[in-house]
């Protein structure tokens, strides 16, 4: 079953062709990773696909429906690049996860018991159930954004959508962040949709990689992907990433 | 205890509990978006409705709706330009600001008289409540706060991060406009009590003694509604006892609940360091 679905797709910026006929799929428990150069158009892609910015031309469908008519944006979760709240906002962490909640309760109504479950098992899920009640500022950089994927999660999202999240994660959590995705696929049935510039790692877990820089050169498992002469194409330089 | 047997004082009183309530209720949420400029920027067109008004001779029991009307009309394009203009927001602010200025300064100057109206418009005086800005203050009162009684979780969502608020498919736009809304009409309607020149200081400031003390957004915007009554009140009191304008006495007293806290957690810093020094 089709989660996602991308028909010729374009968008532009100023006159500047920022993606062009982009064509793809993303199925049901699949765990896809975007990869490409910086300005490659991966984070313009994902606001597409989150209906952020209007596509110059093409179709989005989420769960078979066009952008336009969906409703069920509960069922999406999103993890942005670099997730920051204003400097000196005053919140929790508990307030900063139960927010992922607020798609799914609706309009003018508060949070119930289950609700607070649910925000408590996904800030659990990142290992911050005992910050809580923390201020987030007070929360190193790693250990923040680690709040805005326990966000995510507490929608119990049927997608997950993830822009580059491993930025600021230190390489102690990368590991346990990686096992985590993995499990929300394969114990859950959540479609994992990661933009990464993280090659080597994410070639050990994704099912499926697709190359972007403009269009979309590449498409298929890591080792089909991965091999040097590809990823010269995509980055222009020598790179090497083990499969 | 002898001002309450005046019925001026009774209604500044009032006006004064609901506006210390609802001014820095929405001010908490323009503080944390950063922008802290737009209740004097409201304020600002608001003058020039009054201004307006004095100008065409509207009647006396209508001029707070025209008022009203003419700051939310200022609401409405400070949004369309915020949504639509490229323009940074302290730029946007100061650009609406001036014209505001500007025509309430040109339509005074036509009205030829009106000298006492405008300072107690400048100012806020206690005298100047009648009983139909009352019932003004009452009906936007009520509108605010069902609003965020209602709304208050969205709005959080939509000032912490707007993107991902839009993204778990909250209507922002609708929510922004309605909220902007509400800020002038809080706005215009304070004006009797506070004054135009320092509205803006009663949503920011009890806001800024909450930040200091408070560890989360549920404690600021308590806090903040407790500062923003207790200022009002006060400050309401002194200006009766002491024959001072009301708008001034009422900011002084926020400003002096800003200074003390500041101060105390300066000290509260300065321990802590000593102590874990000692500590090491």
């Amino acid at each position: 079953m089709k989660v996602i679905e991308l028909r010729n797709l374009y968008f532009s910026y100023n006159d500047r062709v920022i993606l062009e006929d982009i064509n793809l799929t993303v199925k049901k428990r699949e765990y896809l990773a975007l990869i490409g150069p910086n300005g490659s158009g991966k984070t313009t892609l994902v606001k597409l696909i989150l209906g952020l910015l209007p596509p110059v031309c093409g179709e989005v469908l989420v769960f078979g429906t066009s952008l336009q008519q969906f409703k069920d944006w509960y069922r999406l979760g999103y993890v942005p690049q670099r997730a920051v709240l204003n400097n000196g906002f005053p919140v929790t962490v508990r307030e900063v996860a139960a927010a992922g909640r607020f798609g799914r309760v609706g309009l003018c109504r508060n949070l119930k018991r289950e609700d607070w479950e649910a925000v408590e098992e996904a800030l659990d899920m990142v290992g911050l159930l005992s910050l809580q009640h923390k201020p987030l500022l007070e929360l190193s950089g790693g250990q923040q954004q680690r709040v805005f994927i326990a966000r995510a999660l507490a929608g119990q999202p049927d997608i997950l959508i993830l822009d580059e999240p491993q930025v600021g994660l230190d390489d102690r959590y990368l590991h346990d962040f990686y096992c985590l995705l993995k499990h929300l696929k394969e114990e859950r049935g959540i479609t994992i949709f990661i933009v990464s510039h993280d090659i080597a790692e994410i070639g050990s877990w994704a099912d499926r990689i697709i190359c972007l820089n403009k269009k979309v050169l590449y498409q298929g498992t890591p080792r089909e992907v991965l091999t040097p002469s590809k990823l010269n194409d995509l980055y222009g330089m020598k790179l090497y990433a083990a499969n | 205890m002898d001002m309450l047997h005046y019925d001026f004082m009774i209604r500044a009183l009032i006006a004064g509990l609901i506006t210390g309530l609802i001014c820095p209720a929405l001010g908490v949420f323009l503080v944390l978006r950063r922008y802290s400029f737009m209740a004097d920027t409201l304020a600002h067109i608001s003058l020039a409705g009054v201004a307006f008004g004095l100008w065409i001779g509207v009647a006396a029991e209508f001029s707070p709706l025209l008022t009203l009307l003419v700051a939310m009309i200022g609401a409405v394009m400070v949004d369309h330009l915020r949504v639509r203009s490229r323009l940074s927001a302290e730029a946007l602010l100061a650009l609406v600001m001036s014209g505001g200025l500007a025509l309430a300064v040109v339509f005074f100057g036509l009205s030829r008289g009106g000298v006492l109206d405008i300072t107690s418009y400048l100012f806020g005086s206690l005298m100047t409540v009648n009983a139909a800005d009352l019932w003004l203050i009452l009906i936007v009162g009520a509108a605010v706060l069902l609003f965020l009684l209602f709304l208050a979780k969205e709005l959080y969502f939509i000032c912490s991060d707007e993107e991902a608020a839009r993204v778990s498919g909250l209507p922002v736009d609708l929510l922004n406009r309605i909220f902007i809304l509400l800020v002038a009409m809080t706005v215009a309607v304070s004006l009797r009590v506070v004054g135009t020149l320092l509205v803006g200081a009663l949503m920011v400031i009890p806001v800024l003694t909450s930040l200091i003390v408070g560890r989360s957004f549920r404690q600021v915007v308590y806090l903040s509604l407790v500062l923003g009554v207790l200022s009002s009140l006060l400050g309401l009191t002194a200006s009766y006892q002491f024959g001072l304008a009301a708008g001034g006495c009422v900011v002084l007293v926020a400003l002096a609940f800003f200074i003390v806290s500041y101060g105390l957690k300066g000290l509260h810093t300065l321990f802590k360091k000593r102590s874990l020094v000692k500590n090491e």
